[in-house]
């Protein structure tokens, strides 16, 4: 299914300034720097997950399980973690699926 | 220490099992800009499908953070400064606890929960604390 949008007339020339290897039309560029943004934010989730999980030694779905906030006295750092690990699973798991309707 | 389970239709039971939506806190945040003087900025630091990270600037070093996350229902408002929080009100599990000004590393459990415009609540308790403490 395709829309009408309306871009302005220099986001249209720098799309079609900017070299992308094989991606020739705007739509197939703008796909690729959607691929980018979705790629960098994967990344930055996945780093922080792989940062808590390893510091807590156990998953996301363990440390809410045990109630390790409440373990540790919810203290500032704990509670911080919390909310930047429920963040980044969330994240992740709307990222994967981004990419997978990108791509079709 | 678990505070007891509601089972009844009391408002101190509405109140500890509300539900609070993403969108029901930006607006919320929004609207502190028009309630609290103090409050100069409120940007959206992070969000995915189902939580959000929000913060409302008061001054260089000083602004109050609000998270929640609409799956687990964790919510915590936190006044932070140089030092880290300053003081707090958080619900996690279902229970509501409190982090007091000047022991912020301390916390006390609070079955009463918080009002149905947490975020505005707290913010009346962060106004108090800047005056009482000259902060700003």
């Amino acid at each position: 299914m395709s829309v009408v949008t309306t871009l302005s007339d220099t986001i249209v020339q720098q799309l079609s300034d900017l070299s992308f290897g094989e991606a020739s039309s705007i739509n197939d560029k703008l796909a690729l720097l959607l691929e980018a943004e979705y790629r960098r934010r994967l990344t930055r989730y996945s780093l922080t997950n792989q940062q808590l999980a390893q510091k807590y030694r156990m998953s996301f779905e363990d440390f809410e399980r045990q109630r390790i906030t409440e373990q540790r006295g919810y203290t500032w750092e704990v509670e911080s973690d919390a909310m930047a690990w429920e963040t980044a699973v969330d994240g992740l798991r709307t990222v994967q699926r981004q990419l997978s309707d990108l791509r079709g | 220490m678990v505070s007891a389970p509601c089972s009844d239709n009391s408002a101190t039971c509405a109140v500890r099992a509300m539900k609070l939506t993403i969108r029901g806190l930006i607006l919320e945040a929004q609207d502190t800009l028009d309630r609290f003087w103090f409050v100069r900025d409120v940007n959206i630091v992070e969000q995915t499908p189902a939580t959000v990270t929000v913060h409302l600037t008061i001054g260089a070093d000083l602004f109050v953070q609000a998270f929640l996350s609409e799956s687990s229902q964790r919510l915590s408002f936190a006044l932070v400064g140089q030092s880290g929080r300053l003081y707090g009100r958080d619900r996690e599990y279902g229970t509501w606890h409190r982090h007091p000004f000047g022991q912020p590393q301390q916390h006390e459990l609070t079955p009463e929960g918080m009002s149905m415009q947490p975020l505005t609540q707290f913010m009346a308790e962060v106004e108090q604390i800047l005056v009482e403490h000259d902060l700003l």
